[in-house]
């Protein structure tokens, strides 16, 4: 069995649903997401467009951020979810300087490293993942990929014309099993798009400090 | 339902949750800066055995495990202190995760500071305290292992970093050499400091060794700095924060000054008037300037944002 | 007892399934019915959406907090052998309705059964609107639950205190009855016509059908005044002229052309998230989208097509697509026009006959030449000629859209290939932001219905009430009474003012000001009409007038009056900038904690929702029974820890039934007051009766629970969500029975010599229309008197006075515009001329924000951050040496009276995402509060004030200028204040508060009221011009010269209005909606009638 997941861009409407269901279902603290959806505006008036990018982690085949844990606080599941136990983990932040995609953040609350786990406790459970209940256009399509009958492995296949399925940073080498349909460079690539620091339309672009430890 | 295709025009975030500021910090910057003095000393004060055995024999058994033993110990002091969960740090023996340069790292670093701690014995009670310590007659064993595993424990803070994947700057032969003319840069360095009654060569080999450490070094951040942006757009974007106009412009250029070019300069000064006068201050410059150049290094990468 | 309940729902279950329910996820429950659930492993064999429903009442599932241990590859699962495992909840799963916006969505209430904890919320499978899905208001009502800061107790201004001072005691609910209760029975006691106008029941949003209403009407009072005017007059006012209809029902999911003047597909919209998923369906199904919005909405951002017209302009643009639906043909030569449609169902032949109304055209120059006969053929004719005007190069023009003529030919591109299926759902936007909006939706809709699509089949556009559940009002057979109220027999000025016979609806947002203007109220008392000189009770719900309204100084200073308002108490679960200048704050529940049913047509079938207090349900189904059967919710929430939360239909009766009425003397308590046993009425007995109502639901609930008193109550209990019906189209279609002697009208015999057939072939029964004859057959019709969708209101052009607009028009040139000023835009472009002058586009809203609610919610504050940036075109910006994050003044400037309001500072964030020329501002952030926590005397915490979300702000007013500057940041204030003690286990997050909401402005108080002169509706925008900020002037900080807002709403409704005269018999037509109390013949009558 391998989970994966699938983001399909072109119904995505940024409305964060899936954030916050994520942050109640796994009672992520304030100052953390394991789950974003970033807005960005391209192109100029009148010819311009929004897209919305929900991330999170991918659950990577060949995770560099569980080969850098020294205790393997971040280990392989069974159904190939990437799995975190904080009562391992020593907080050297080793897993957020690997993790290509900034999927892990530092526990404010308990001090340890944390990340989106295909809430695999509702997988356990034999329950979707949270954010993808929550949808409510059913952009996100979750299931097993070893299975061709799933409907990500369909979904997969049935698109792979146009823009195709792509993932992020495939030059990483880190095989991500999380999928975009209908995804641009602006989706996927962070450098593809300015991040000005500040205010912008709709909130404070910034950084925040890295707390917790010392 | 139509694909959505975009101009490459514009593309401005417009909403976003704050993304972490750097991770590793000062810490990390003391910690590798601590650790290539406390590795740099072995290196250096096993060269001088070998070569220079007359003029420094005594004053480098004494001092080279002490000093190095200090470091080591400010390096995993703040190892532990960069630690969310620094009383965890057990895990890294009880659990240990092979494919970790953290833990192989660790793991070394800590077999590699009980030797120093045992040097350290041998060197207070033998040379200090004048007394007669029965650990004696391993010195040079364990010297000599020190000095094998001062190597990999000085370069392994650059496979961490290659392990980074996130940090496309980092990568990992460079790194590695980085890091290897660190260790020799501080070891130098501080001999220079301690050594000032040594005879001519030995100080003149401490100087050459200073100067080249120094230019090698230069010339790897230059090529980073002038051909880095080659690499990736990750680099390239790393690169710019400390090009023209970038934001740590004129830390990366302290940096580079004080701890290459400065000292390079004074070497070749003091080789031409054969005065070891100057050296002091190259040393100085050098170990000041790695703090701030390893720094600035370790902090750029980590404001792009990864996603 | 656990036991017997699950089995008696495993039984249920498939009764269900046979009964119409919603598609979508529930599909998936019954599939996992059949299998075995796999429990408890990392390779499950399935996956589902939601548990089945027969284990809602204990549902198992691993603690995800917990789970960070490792999960239980590490751990195992905890049991009694393994005590180190992973946590397993163990859930009461209620379902309810989501309260956040009036989509009316089902909610599922994950309750712990051991800490008696709401875990979270998700959604309802069973809710054929939402499907199982929310949005990110939904998931945030469980962080609203579990605000710090919320209400834990009533709350009294302190005696001798003025309102606003901030000064509280605790009381008790039943102390306040006490002194509330009374004072409503003096009024009853006084029972005079002025007497019934003294009590007023303001609300915002009802989030439920029919129970509101009932309450002031129930007392024989007119009482209810609705926000309806700032929300969606325009539109309503279109709806009610094209079809009598309240608002229109697309049916988004089976469409071709989703036709958006509004943001239903990404960021609000009446019935947000649903419409966004059966819009998101049909674009999966190839359908095309386009959005016409000044602003890059989301929705905008993801549209096929952006048109990025002037604000205000849409009807030019819909009339440049009716002349073209007229006079262009397809390549085959076929006309665009769906002929059959509008040749039975638009009510032409009124217009054809009434000669004075053509001839009055025509000397107006709409038409040159009169018709030649009164056929169809000539119809179409005319119209032709009426709209060739709205060419090409005038909609360029007149919408500015220069150098975006092909966007206008895409535009007709979609709109003839997509031919009759069209969705739109016309609601605010243009329709309320203007004077003349809603003129905008009768230009729309004779788009849609040219085309076809206003027929109501398949992927097309229908209308309210068919598609809505109206029960919340309907216990009364439950009572003593028996029966409803009978019609009240008054009629209230201050909500229905002589100025707007027609608004849709309650002229709600000028109450202030009405109250506080002495010359207007002795104007009319001269004439003979009696108005009230003061409010004796005034009771907001669910309505932050204060901060919602435009021209907020005005509420303050008018709520401030105790001569006016002699006392007022606020139904509210939070602190708000309402009831901090009220006598009472009475905490009532949020979504998760009251009763109420709900109906929204948002979807083309019929459903209804049941909203429910779920710790209440959770405990009731644990066996524990409240002391007092009528205070059931308000015992629960206090027995579960939520605090003396109660909700508005106990508390109502009980007030009524108990404090009010108790004697039974004023004929008020037997409508509270159950049949069976003479006490107040019970949740169980007021909703069974309600539910029985909806004739499938109370089948399908008979079958499920045979054997219970209950059967409809617990059934919507278990459920939460009912559908009665699927697809409900062009039921105006549908055929009246006819039996050769007999029509069958809703069910009953009506007998053919009892009908009568006017001239516009209406059958009327006892003079009420039920039915038209078309074609030799006799069909529903429309709810219209003509039964057809009035193209021509007659009844507007000769007895309401305004024939210049009784059919869709607009003035094509600026002279036109100056007679026409009604329907003219106060931000039109002639008003803006100099750089530094812009339309400010003040409504529209951020997908993740509510209004005035979002401020309870650490998750939906820690996204939006009360930061409302003025968004301005990059090119624009430029001009004016404006850079992202400057401050400029907001200055605002009425184009009626000429008259400056005053400014606000704001942030300027120059973006490709709005038109040049056209300023945005959301009124999503902007709130204020004046003290950080409240002390109570006796208490030995401090209640917090609004602490997730509200800057502290210092406050000025003198009755002519009022002032706002913030003096300190929210993480500032909540550092203080390391007192917030409510909820702590759950809220061991909040020292991380990293945002500093300094970046808003309240806008709205600076804006003056702009009462359109039909609709009613306030025209939101406003022309301001824009400066660099001054030298200590910092975001948030507001001036306005409240007084010269004032004088701004006098212009406008003197200038503007064609109030009631003497010629008029009643003060509005009686045959047009007026909610929410009925009222009588006389109460109609206009007074100055002379007749
Ligand atoms: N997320 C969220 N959803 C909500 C609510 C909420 O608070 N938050 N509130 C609910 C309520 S109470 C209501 S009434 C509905 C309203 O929902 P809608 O009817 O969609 O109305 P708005 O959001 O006010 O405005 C819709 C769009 O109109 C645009 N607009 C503004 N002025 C003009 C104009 O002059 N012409 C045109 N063509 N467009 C214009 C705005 O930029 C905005 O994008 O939303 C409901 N849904
Ligand atoms: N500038 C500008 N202003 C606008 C608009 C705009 O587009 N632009 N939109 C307007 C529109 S369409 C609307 S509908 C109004 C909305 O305005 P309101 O209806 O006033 O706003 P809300 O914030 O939804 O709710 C008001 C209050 O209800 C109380 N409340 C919250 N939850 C509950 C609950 O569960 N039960 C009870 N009993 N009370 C509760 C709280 O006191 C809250 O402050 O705003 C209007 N204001
Ligand atoms: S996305 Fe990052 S956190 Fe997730 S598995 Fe890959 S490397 Fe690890
Ligand atoms: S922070 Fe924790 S999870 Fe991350 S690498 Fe270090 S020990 Fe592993
Ligand atoms: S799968 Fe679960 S943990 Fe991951 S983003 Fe979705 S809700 Fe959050
Ligand atoms: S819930 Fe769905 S539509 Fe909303 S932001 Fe998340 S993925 Fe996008
Ligand atoms: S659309 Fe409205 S009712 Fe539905 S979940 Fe969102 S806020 Fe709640
Ligand atoms: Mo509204």
């Amino acid at each position: 069995m391998k989970l994966g997941f699938l983001v399909d861009l072109d119904l995505c409407m940024g409305c964060k649903a899936c954030e916050i269901a994520c942050k109640v279902e796994n009672k992520v603290p304030l100052h953390s997401w394991r789950l974003r959806v970033k807005y960005v505006d391209v192109g100029t008036y009148p010819e311009t467009k929004r897209t919305f990018t929900p991330l999170r982690c991918n659950q990577c085949d060949d995770a560099p951020c569980e080969r850098i844990c020294p205790v393997s606080a971040l280990h392989y599941l069974e159904n190939g979810i990437v799995n975190i136990d904080k009562d391992r983990c020593i907080g050297c932040a080793g897993c957020m300087m690997a993790c290509p995609y900034g999927a892990i953040y530092m526990d404010p609350v308990t001090n340890t490293a944390d990340k989106c786990t295909f809430c695999a406790h509702r997988v356990a459970t034999g329950m979707m993942p949270a954010c993808v209940v929550a949808c409510p256009v059913e952009a996100n399509i979750f299931g097993d990929l070893d299975d061709p009958e799933s409907q990500i492995s369909k979904y997969i296949m049935q698109h792979q014309k146009g823009s195709g399925v792509r993932v992020r940073k495939p030059e990483k080498n880190t095989h991500p099993k999380h999928f975009y349909v209908g995804s641009s460079e602006v989706n996927l690539n962070p450098l593809a798009s300015k991040r000005e620091e500040g205010f912008n339309l709709f909130n404070n672009i910034t950084h925040l400090e890295h707390i917790g430890g010392h | 339902m139509v694909e959505h295709t975009y101009a490459a025009t514009q593309a401005v975030v417009t909403l976003d949750v704050p993304i972490p500021q750097v991770i590793w910090g000062w810490m990390i910057t003391l910690n590798m800066w601590a650790k290539s003095i406390g590795t740099g000393v072995v290196l250096i004060g096993a060269y001088l055995l070998a070569r220079h055995n007359k003029s420094t024999n005594d004053s480098v058994r004494k001092n080279m495990p002490i000093i190095s033993f200090v470091f080591l110990n400010i390096f995993l002091l703040f190892t532990l202190l960069d630690l969310h969960q620094p009383l965890r740090m057990i895990n890294i023996f009880l659990h240990p995760n092979w494919s970790s340069a953290i833990t192989v790292g660790a793991w070394m670093a800590t077999v590699f500071t009980g030797i120093m701690f045992i040097l350290s014995l041998i060197s207070v009670k033998k040379y200090i305290l004048k007394k007669e310590c029965n650990l004696t007659e391993y010195y040079d064993t364990l010297l000599k292992i020190a000095v094998i595993l001062s190597i990999p424990v000085t370069l392994y803070t650059a496979t961490i970093m290659g392990e980074a994947t996130a940090r496309e700057l980092w990568q990992t032969p460079t790194e590695l050499a980085q890091m290897m003319l660190a260790a020799l840069l501080c070891g130098s360095g501080i001999f220079l400091l301690i050594g000032r009654g040594y005879e001519y060569e030995a100080k003149r080999d401490l100087a050459i060794i200073l100067g080249l450490s120094a230019f090698f070094s230069l010339l790897i951040y230059m090529g980073e700095y002038y051909f880095g942006h080659m690499k990736a757009e990750e680099a390239s974007a790393t690169i710019a924060f400390i090009r023209e106009g970038g934001i740590y412009n004129n830390l990366f250029w302290t940096g580079q000054v004080l701890a290459f070019i400065l000292p390079m300069f004074l070497v070749y000064i003091s080789l031409k008037s054969k005065s070891s006068s100057l050296l002091t201050l190259a040393s100085i410059s050098a170990i000041v300037g790695l703090f701030i150049a390893k720094h600035v290094w370790l902090i750029i990468p980590q404001l792009l944002p990864l996603s | 007892m656990f036991k017997s309940r699950r089995n008696f729902l495993k039984a249920s279950a498939f009764t269900v399934g046979t009964v119409s329910i919603g598609s979508g996820v529930f599909e998936t429950i019954l599939k996992a019915e059949e299998k075995e659930l796999p429990k408890f492993t990392n390779t499950p064999k399935s996956l589902n959406f939601y548990p089945p429903l027969n284990e809602w009442d204990d549902f198992k599932e691993l603690d995800g907090d917990d789970w960070k241990r490792g999960g239980i590859e590490r751990n195992g699962v905890q049991s009694n052998e393994n005590p180190d495992g992973i946590k397993v909840n163990d859930y009461f799963i209620v379902p309810t309705a989501c309260n956040n916006c009036e989509a009316g969505c089902g909610l599922t209430v994950w309750v712990d059964k051991k800490t008696l904890t709401a875990k979270k919320y998700m959604g309802n499978p069973l809710h054929s609107g939402s499907r199982g899905r929310n949005c990110a208001k939904g998931y945030a009502t469980w962080s609203q639950m579990y605000d710090p800061d919320r209400i834990p107790f009533p709350l009294k201004r302190a005696p001798g205190s003025k309102r606003g001072e901030g000064k509280w005691v605790r009381v008790t609910w039943d102390s306040a009855m006490k002194e509330i209760g009374p004072k409503i029975a003096e009024l009853l006691e006084k029972g005079d016509e002025v007497s019934r106008k003294m009590f007023i029941y303001q609300v915002g949003r009802p989030n439920e059908a029919g129970f509101s209403g009932k309450v002031p009407h129930t007392l024989g009072i007119d009482g209810f005044n609705s926000h309806t005017n700032i929300c969606s007059a325009g539109a309503r006012e279109g709806s009610i002229q094209w079809a009598n209809d309240d608002r229109n029902v697309p049916d988004w999911a089976n469409t071709k052309l989703i036709f958006l003047q509004s943001s239903h597909a990404a960021d609000a919209g009446h019935y947000f998230q649903q419409s966004a998923g059966f819009i998101a369906d049909a674009r999966k199904k190839g359908a095309k989208m386009v959005v016409l919005d000044p602003r890059l909405s989301n929705s905008a951002g993801i549209a096929d097509l952006w048109i990025p017209l002037w604000p205000g302009s849409e009807a030019a643009l819909y009339l440049y697509l009716a002349n073209r639906l007229l006079n262009e043909t397809t390549l085959s030569g076929e006309s665009l026009v769906n002929h059959e449609f509008v040749r039975d169902w638009i009510n032409w032949p009124v217009l054809m006959r009434d000669k004075k109304y053509l001839n009055f055209i025509k000397e107006k120059g709409y038409i040159k030449n009169l018709p030649k006969d009164e056929s169809y053929e000539s119809f179409i004719e005319l119209l032709k000629e009426m709209y060739a005007p709205y060419t090409k190069e005038f909609v360029v023009k007149e919408c500015k859209l220069e150098g975006q003529e092909y966007k206008l030919d895409k535009l007709w591109e979609m709109i003839v290939y997509a031919g009759d299926k069209i969705a739109t759902y016309l609601w605010r936007a243009g329709t309320i932001a203007h004077r003349g909006g809603w003129m905008n939706t009768r230009a729309g809709f004779l788009v849609m219905a040219l085309t076809g699509s206003l027929r109501g089949d398949v992927g097309g556009i229908s209308w309210h009430h068919w598609h809505h559940i109206a029960v919340n009002g309907k216990w009364f057979g439950a009572t003593k009474a028996g029966k409803a109220p009978g019609k009240v027999d008054t009629w209230n000025d201050y909500s229905w003012p002589p100025e707007y016979p027609l608004s849709t609806y309650e002229m709600s947002f000028l109450f202030p000001h009405l109250i506080m203007d002495d010359e207007w109220r002795k104007k009319w008392q001269k004439k003979g009409i009696k108005v009230a000189d003061k409010i004796a009770v005034w009771v907001p719900r669910v309505y932050n007038p204060v901060w919602i309204n435009p021209d907020g100084f005005r509420w303050i200073e008018a709520l401030k009056r105790e001569d006016k308002f002699e006392l007022t108490f606020n139904l509210s679960p939070t602190w708000s900038e309402t009831n901090w200048f009220c006598d009472y704050v009475l905490p009532v529940g949020l979504s998760g904690e009251r009763h109420d049913e709900q109906s929204e047509p948002s979807t083309p079938g019929q459903w209804c929702a049941f909203r429910q207090p779920a710790l209440r349900v959770a405990l009731e189904k644990m066996g524990w029974k409240p002391k007092n059967p009528s205070r059931g919710t308000l015992e629960a929430h206090m027995k579960a820890g939520l605090g003396e939360v109660w909700e508005e239909v106990e508390f109502w009766a009980t007030l009524f039934a108990e404090y009010t009425d108790p004697t039974g003397k004023l004929g008020l308590k037997k409508y509270w007051t159950s049949k069976k046993t003479g006490k107040t009425i019970t949740i169980r007995e007021f909703y069974q009766e309600n539910f029985s109502h909806v004739p499938k639901l109370k089948e399908a609930a008979e079958a499920a629970y045979p054997n219970s008193d209950a059967p409809c109550y617990e059934f919507m209990r278990d459920r939460g969500a009912w559908t009665e019906a699927e697809a409900v189209y062009k039921p105006q279609e549908e055929e009246i029975p006819f039996d050769g002697e007999n029509f069958i009208v809703h069910g009953k015999k009506v007998s053919k010599s009892e009908v009568e057939k006017d001239e516009k072939d209406v059958l009327l029964h006892e003079g009420k229309p039920f039915g038209v004859l078309i074609n030799g057959k006799v069909y529903h019709g429309f709810h219209t008197p003509s039964k057809k969708l009035d193209f021509y209101c007659d009844w507007l052009a000769n007895d309401y006075q305004w024939p210049e607009y009784a059919i869709p028009i607009y003035p094509t040139n600026e002279k036109q515009r100056k007679d026409m000023i009604h329907i003219v835009s106060q931000v039109h472009y002639d008003y803006i001329k100099k750089d530094n002058e812009f339309a400010l586009n003040t409504v529209f809203r951020l997908p993740y924000n509510i209004h005035t609610r979002s401020v309870n919610s650490k998750h939906l504050m820690e996204i939006s951050q009360n930061h409302n940036p003025v968004w301005i075109n990059r090119a624009d910006a430029k001009k004016l040496g404006i850079k992202r994050g400057d401050k400029i003044r907001v200055k605002i400037v009425d184009t009626v009276s000429g008259l400056e309001s005053g400014y606000f500072v704001a942030m300027a964030v120059p973006t490709e995402a709005t038109r040049p020329g056209v300023l945005a501002n959301s009124h999503h952030a902007g709130r204020w509060k004046l003290k950080n926590a409240v002390e109570i005397p006796g208490f030995k915490h401090k209640l917090g004030v609004m602490g997730l979300g509200t800057p502290l702000y210092d406050m000025s007013m003198d009755g002519k200028i009022g002032k706002i500057k913030a003096k300190e940041g929210i993480v500032a204030g909540m550092k203080k204040r390391e007192d917030s003690w409510q909820f702590k286990e759950i809220n061991k997050d909040l020292e991380n508060i990293w945002w500093d909401g300094l970046t808003g402005a309240w806008q709205n108080a600076v804006a003056p009221v702009h009462p359109d002169p039909i609709a009613g509706n306030h025209a939101w925008h406003q022309k301001v011009i824009i400066e660099k900020a001054q030298k200590g002037d910092e975001f948030g900080d507001v001036y306005v010269n409240y007084e010269n807002n004032f004088k701004t709403f006098q212009a406008w409704r003197d200038k503007l209005t064609r109030p009631i005269n003497e010629k008029m018999k009643y003060r509005r037509p009686m045959w047009i909606k007026r909610p929410a109390t009925p009222l009588t013949e006389r109460a109609y009558l206009n007074p100055l009638y002379k007749g």
